[in-house]
């Protein structure tokens, strides 16, 4: 089956080739690099959001005209904005609807919301019937402000509460950060929940996933103002951070997707002792799943711990630790969850003083994609030999592992392997690329 | 609720009848006494190899022979060396399962099959000869691989091609699913290393440190290869199976088998201690998708609704039916000539006095809810963790005039149940008693897996928990 995957594919890599260009080079520059990681927006705790339309790209070549939230740093964007508050703050979010039928906001764990100074309760038509889940920005220029006390640190999101099955569906939706106070590099107050810190302008090792499901037709129909029977839905498109793979691990604001500007790329080094070069501290990753059923994500290389569900810390300061590891991080619908992920050259495999005990096969002999990240060497930080023909997407002989969603269809871009929910995990060695 | 094991049907009369009973296969005579006519896994597989004596067991011991088999079909195995071959080839779902129209049965599949796959074989041992000679004889739900903590494992993968579709080219990895600091050029997967070219092979290393319940399979277009069949279960034993000589912990103390030689954990954790185990390897598949690979079709693999949902490669009726052997040749109309390429039982034989594992896993693609029907099932592990928090303290050695300081065991985040919801991907470590001797269903509570291809009747992810009186099974074992 390799018609439709190979085209996908070859059309990701020229994307993949640059991006590792465009990685290396931001990484020398001194200056702030925000090609990786979390992309926090500027203007915390205050936010002014409008809805948009716009269009995304597919690895696969299509294009799919999408709704969604932004500032005034992106005339449209996939997902919104990424709020970044911290605990304590008095946050405020002032949406304004340009869309031609009524939206609104709903931010899920936080509480005593407001509304334009009012408690932000479900709303309901002259008949009594629930119209919307909170109050609206009406159609066509209607604004209304959101406000409440972020008090509990934490992973979360932010959608529309006005036909969210639709409006959700169709892009509106980002995610909500609350830091906790005073605690640098920590997603909770428990220093247990620590991630690896980074300088100040640097990639930080917090990395979001936030993952959502397209149906073409579905988009297609709201587009053109044609009506949409939802005992069709089926969705094609699978998304990471607005993205489909391969195009996820392209950079922070790639300029080849003005609309979809987040990476999902996790990049560590390997964990070692301190001073010895190595991350000491695991990655965050913090995900977020808004689509209809749960999301089954993979990480290949190592177990994570989820240490929170819905930003509730599963690891209390002084009481019980119900945190968990997980080869396989579920998070259902509408849900967010936390772990912590580290990669150690456990065996530390060298190619004089502890070569790897079996034959690794030369390249004569395997199958290699036309594109790829290995570095034709199985130890760490060493490249091989390269087969004539071959791109190599490698570096300095870093590792690459996969992440993606193990309910395979979800990784695919319109069936085609190697797509939709997916990414991948960048180790680099103790001493650096 | 029990079974009355009537209600189905006379194929069942004497299945489950403690005379009957299969002895666990071992070279060795066990504590339980000497037993009848012993068949090894691995004289098996060397009978079946040399052809008129594989059909000589097959024929002359028969359903004994089949027996013994049967248990061995999953049985532990404490090996370090594994040979796996990928291919493709044909199965059966249940015969009597509604027709998919134009899908299935598939017109291409020879008697007595009706489904095509691809799939892994366990070959170790085998000669070359042999090897090629099983191309387009994959089997489903792959063979069980279980390994030692702390050991050094090879296994081999060699890639025979599709006998069907000879147009394709597809290479072949092995993905062992939730290992630990894994290095890419034995993650298996393709775009992060290589994969194994036709005619080719490669020999993944291991050395498992983290005993549990994992699972293996081809990451090559992974939605094809994983929908097609090439899933199976992997199982990482804890070093406490063994004592401070590395010889296998005996247990004097066993009501019914003292002397049980494999006493058993599941993980590092006296509380994690088990009798008797079983895999139950939960997969789906859409036989619309099955079809098209077979006959030159391309799937949109984002569109899936399972059409059977499986218990370690099987559809009830057919999760009740013997372990068979993939090597050996089964009389013409046999469960065994059908079944021979699903060769893992997924019927679940114990005694009454004991403590069950399942070990449930899950490669498929949507939930599943399993429940064993009226009987608490306490959830020890998860994709292959200990269901601990990290809060644990480590014990401290006496030092001069300082006591030694007993290990504090992290939180308990064990936890008892009636339904085991998993996702795909995912893995559970599940321990209960034994109850009354009788026959109890284990099922998906999510009804729509419980039917075949949507038609009436049960079948689908349905097996049969059977309850043995004391001493009638002999301990499990393993070679």
């Amino acid at each position: 089956m390799n018609l439709t995957r190979a085209t996908a594919f070859a059309a990701g890599l020229a994307v993949v080739a640059t991006a590792l260009v465009a990685t290396s080079t931001s990484s020398v520059a001194a200056a702030s690099d925000q090609s990786e990681g979390i992309l926090c927006e500027p203007g915390a705790p205050n936010f002014d959001i409008a809805t948009g339309t716009g269009h995304i790209s597919m690895p696969d070549g299509n294009v799919v005209f999408t709704w969604g939230f932004s500032t005034s740093t992106h005339t449209f964007q996939l997902p919104g904005p990424v709020l970044c508050v911290t605990e304590g703050d008095s946050v405020s979010v002032t949406l304004t609807n340009t869309l031609d039928e009524d939206t609104s906001l709903v931010f899920p764990g936080q509480e005593n919301v407001m509304a334009d100074g009012v408690p932000s309760l479900p709303q309901a038509d002259s008949t009594g019937r629930v119209s919307s889940l909170a109050p609206v920005a009406t159609k066509n220029n209607g604004q209304v402000t959101y406000t409440f006390t972020a008090d509990k640190p934490g992973t979360y999101l932010y959608e529309s509460g006005t036909d969210p099955v639709k409006q959700v569906e169709m892009g509106l939706y980002g995610a909500l950060i609350v830091y906790p106070r005073n605690a640098p590099f920590q997603a909770y107050q428990d220093p247990r929940s620590s991630f690896q810190p980074t300088a100040a302008g640097q990639p930080r090792r917090e990395f979001i996933h936030i993952l959502s499901q397209i149906d073409p037709e579905l988009h297609l129909a709201v587009e053109q103002h044609k009506a949409f029977d939802w005992s069709t839905y089926q969705a094609h498109y699978f998304l990471l951070n607005g993205r489909s793979s391969p195009d996820t691990v392209s950079p922070n604001n790639a300029s080849w997707m003005p609309n979809q500007p987040y990476g999902s790329m996790v990049h560590v080094r390997e964990h070692t002792a301190p001073g010895l070069g190595g991350d000491t501290k695991p990655a965050l990753v913090r995900y977020i799943n808004v689509m209809p059923v749960d999301a089954a994500f993979h990480p290949h290389g190592n177990t994570e711990r989820v240490i929170a569900e819905d930003g509730q810390p599963l690891d209390t300061i002084g009481g019980p630790d119900s945190s968990y590891g997980k080869f396989l991080v579920d998070i259902g619908a509408n849900r967010t969850a936390d772990a912590l992920f580290t990669w150690e050259n456990v065996e530390g495999y060298d190619p004089i003083t502890n070569p790897v005990p079996v034959q690794i096969s030369p390249y004569q002999d395997v199958l290699t994609s036309a594109s790829t990240w290995y570095a034709m060497s199985p130890y760490l930080g060493k490249v091989g030999e390269l087969p004539a023909g071959i791109t190599s997407l490698n570096q300095c002989g870093e590792y690459y592992h996969m992440a993606h969603n193990h309910a395979l269809q979800f990784a695919t871009n319109f069936g085609a392997s190697f797509g939709g929910q997916m990414t991948l995990i960048r180790i680099d060695p103790a001493a650096g690329c | 609720m029990t079974v009355d094991d009537a209600r189905h049907g006379p194929t069942e009369s004497n299945r489950h009848a403690p005379t009957d009973q299969g002895v666990t296969v071992n070279d060795e005579t066990t504590a339980a006494g000497t037993r009848s006519p012993l068949i090894s896994r691995r004289n098996v597989l060397r009978a079946g190899v040399l052809g008129a004596a594989g059909v000589g067991i097959a024929g002359v011991a028969g359903t004994r022979a089949v027996r013994a088999v049967a248990d061995a079909g999953w049985q532990p195995t404490y090996r370090r060396e594994v040979h796996l071959a990928a291919t493709d080839g044909w199965v059966s779902m249940p015969k009597l399962a509604k027709k998919v129209p134009g899908y299935w049965p598939d017109t291409l599949a020879p008697e007595p099959f009706n489904m095509y796959v691809f799939g892994f074989r366990d070959l170790t041992g085998a000669s070359d000869a042999v090897v090629i000679g099983e191309r387009g004889k994959a089997q489903i739900s792959a063979p069980v691989l279980s390994f030692d903590q702390g050991s050094e494992v090879r296994v081999t993968l060699t890639n025979l091609g599709l006998s069907q579709r000879p147009d394709l080219v597809d290479g072949h990895t092995m993905h062992w699913h939730g290992f630990n600091n894994a290095i890419p050029i034995f993650d298996g997967v393709p775009e992060m290393s290589a994969s194994v070219p036709i005619g080719k092979s490669i020999t993944y290393l291991y050395r498992p440190h983290d005993a549990g319940t994992y699972m293996y399979h081809c990451h090559f277009e992974d939605v094809e290869h994983v929908q097609m069949g090439m899933t199976g279960l992997l199982f990482v034993r804890p070093l406490m199976n063994y004592d401070a000589s590395g010889a296998q912990q005996i247990d004097q103390t066993d009501p019914v088998y003292p002397g049980r030689k494999l006493l058993r954990y599941v993980f590092n954790d006296e509380a994690t201690r088990y009798d008797r185990e079983f895999p139950i390897f939960l997969t789906e598949n859409m036989p619309e998708d099955h079809f098209r690979d077979a006959h030159i079709q391309i799937s949109d693999w984002s569109t899936y609704d399972a059409g059977f949902a499986l218990f370690n490669g099987r559809a009830f009726p057919d999760t009740i039916a013997d372990s068979f052997d993939p090597m050996l040749d089964y009389e013409v109309g046999s469960d065994g000539a059908r079944l021979k390429y699903q060769p893992q039982t997924a019927r679940i034989d114990v005694e009454v006095h004991e403590k069950v594992l399942l070990r449930v896993a899950h490669l498929g693609s949507v939930r599943h809810t399993i429940t064993v029907d009226g009987i608490p099932l306490h959830v020890v592990g998860a994709d292959a963790t200990p269901l601990r928090g990290e809060d644990g303290i480590p014990a401290v050695a006496a030092t001069g005039t300082s006591p030694a300081v007993a290990a504090v065991p992290g939180t308990d985040n064990t936890y008892f149940t009636n339904s085991i919801d998993i996702g795909p991907g995912e893995s559970r470590d599940v321990i209960f008693d034994a109850p009354a001797v009788g026959t109890y269903l284990v099922y998906d509570r999510n009804f729509m897996n419980m039917s075949n291809t949507g038609g009436s009747g049960y079948g689908g992810m349905l097996t049969h928990l059977v309850v043995h009186p004391a001493g009638t099974l002999g301990p499990q074992t393993a070679v």
